[in-house]
């Protein structure tokens, strides 16, 4: 069931520079929420910005009826949301889009967070942990230098018995230095690969390499894209994502809203 | 004597070709999917009219990403027709649609003329339909659409074709990207046009100035939303004037203002597209704005709108 309704923002917190988060009350939408699911979020009753912006679900609070969204201000619409006061009503629309097929109990997950794609993994993260899930689970967060891991205070409150959280920034100014997916053959190394199964969201081009990471390694991965998307379910065919199953099949489009965003990532042709 | 509380009864009901209109609002081709996909948020129930997404003979995959682009107060789509092909629309997606209280009109296109009539055909058969829009305005592809429709000729013999093998009324929509867009309106009347919609997009484009290319996969796309509101009303104004058919008007309509602007220009019905993206309920609230609208200019039959802005007949 999806929901469209006015929501009252509880708390608007700034994250770094130019990052935020918004916390709404959404009762409706919380209880239906899962890991990967996003709110489409019309930023002004005016024209301009005009449509709606997605936003994956970074946590939910499912006593409080409260779900966060965090976000970078890239243009006018995230400029708009940055300047939402706490008693403030937007209109949410949610919740949208596949979820993350989550692991059994025998399985090791390893979340890869690149930048705020940390967003979908973490509400995944702490989904299971509330689920009391007993496998393993890696959460591996990157980002350019310290400064823009934004949701560190987040990471850092994961259970250290339960989740093994590791770091890594470009430039070496928080934990490994260099990419996530050096970070993540490293750990890979350690583990079974049939038992491994990745959950990632992150800029583009660590997608496409974890994508043919997937491919070449045969990995269980899934992706959750990011794209721009007009209507959000499904009807304006605006936002879709090149799809290849397999090697034999033609290159076809699914839509991310709502076919997406949560792909395997050996059938998603990222460029 | 009307009861403190009760508000008088506003007709907002209409009929073209026979097929009788609970209300005057549609929700435009393209905008809303096949129905079903809005129906958690919308009460289908309350709509005038469903357009569907345009069909073609076969399933299209449409063009490459990227396909829409956000601009002022407006947005730019290059889809290219992805849809699921008429048959898949009649056997799929007509059992829910013919469940609701509201119309069902079929959007529908092709490469070729024979294409638009083997689907016009295919239709016949669907239960539960009510009226076709035939699609010669899209601007995003090769072959058909606006290929015929910026040309009256063309027009005439594309309309006459379906026309003649449909069971339902049809409705031309318009392409403003046209020299004389009554040219073309009178050609849809003389092939028999039941009623004509009007405007489908306006051809725009957008260049990404960072990586010097243009945004979109497709170069150009067809611009909607408020900002060609304008443009919108001005030609469905000048429509009205030479045409004796009912105008469906639709171009940037957002919310009940809009809408009363279209009726008063000389369109019989509306229709909203891209605001349902922005908002799903805005058919709704337009509907319940129309009353309120006509209740309170003492307007017992929303049909007394239609043209009232225009010049008297002298």
């Amino acid at each position: 069931m999806v929901y469209q309704k006015d929501s009252r923002v509880l708390e608007n917190i700034r994250l770094g520079k130019d990052c935020f988060k918004l916390i709404f009350s959404a009762p409706e939408i919380v209880k239906q929420s899962q890991a990967g699911n996003f709110v489409h979020i019309q930023v002004n009753p005016f024209t301009f910005p005009l449509l709606r912006r997605a936003f994956s679900i970074h946590e939910v609070n499912r006593q409080k009826g409260s779900l966060e969204v965090v976000f970078k201000v890239i243009g006018t619409g995230t400029e708009h949301l940055s300047h939402k006061k706490k008693g403030d009503t937007v209109n949410l629309l949610g919740p949208l889009g596949k979820i993350f097929s989550y692991p059994d109990r025998e399985d090791i997950s390893i979340m890869i967070a690149g930048g705020l794609g940390i967003v979908p993994v973490y509400f995944l993260t702490r989904d299971l942990l509330r689920k009391k899930h007993r496998g393993k689970i890696y959460f591996l967060y990157g980002a350019k230098e310290k400064d823009q891991l934004y949701c560190l205070s987040d990471t850092r409150k994961l259970p250290r018995g339960k989740v093994e959280t590791l770091y890594s920034t470009d430039d070496g100014s928080y934990g490994f230095t260099g990419y996530l997916d050096a970070l993540l053959k490293q750990v890979l190394k350690k583990e079974d690969k049939n038992k491994v199964k990745i959950y990632a969201c992150g800029p583009e081009g660590l997608l496409a390499k974890l994508s043919h990471l997937a491919k070449d390694e045969n990995l269980f991965c899934q992706l959750s894209l990011e794209v721009g998307m007009p209507c959000g379910m499904g009807t304006c065919m605006g936002c879709v994502v090149k799809y290849k199953p397999d090697c034999n099949s033609p290159v076809t489009f699914k839509r991310v809203c709502c076919e997406g965003p949560v792909f395997k990532a050996q059938e998603v042709i990222l460029d | 004597m009307v009861r403190q509380g009760q508000s008088k009864k506003v007709d907002l009901s209409l009929e073209i070709a026979g097929v009788k209109f609970e209300n005057p609002v549609m929700v435009a081709s393209g905008t809303f999917g096949y129905g079903k996909e809005y129906a958690d948020v919308v009460d289908l129930n309350k709509i005038g009219a469903v357009i569907s997404k345009t069909l073609t003979i076969v399933p299209r995959d449409g063009h490459p990403p990227l396909r829409t682009f956000e601009t002022p107060s407006g947005m730019l789509n290059a889809i290219g027709l992805h849809n699921i092909g008429v048959d898949n629309f009649i056997n799929d997606k007509m059992k829910f649609l013919r469940s609701k209280k509201t119309k069902v009109i079929a959007n529908i296109a092709g490469s070729t003329i024979e294409e638009y009539v083997q689907v016009a055909e295919k239709l016949n058969s669907a239960e539960g339909l009510h009226m076709l829009e035939i699609n010669i305005s899209s601007p995003n592809v090769k072959r058909g659409c606006m290929e015929f429709g910026s040309r009256a000729d063309l027009t005439y013999e594309c309309v006459k074709a379906v026309k003649n093998v449909s069971k339902y009324p049809v409705m031309p929509k318009l392409s403003p990207n046209v020299t004389d867009i009554v040219e073309i309106a009178l050609a849809c009347q003389e092939a028999g046009a039941d009623c004509i919609s009007l405007i489908n997009t306006l051809v725009g484009m957008a260049i990404d100035w960072k990586k010097k290319k243009p945004v979109l996969s497709n170069i150009t796309g067809g611009l909607s939303g408020p900002a060609i509101k304008p443009v919108a009303l001005a030609m469905v104004w000048k429509v009205y004037q030479k045409i004796k058919v009912p105008l469906i008007g639709v171009g940037g309509i957002m919310n009940t203002q809009d809408a009363v602007e279209f009726f008063l220009a000389g369109a019989s019905a509306i229709q909203v597209g891209t605001v349902n993206y922005v908002d799903p309920q805005a058919s709704v609230k337009i509907v319940e704005g129309l009353k309120k609208y006509c209740q309170e200019n003492k307007i017992s039959s929303i049909k007394e709108l239609i043209g009232m802005a225009q010049p008297s007949p002298i």
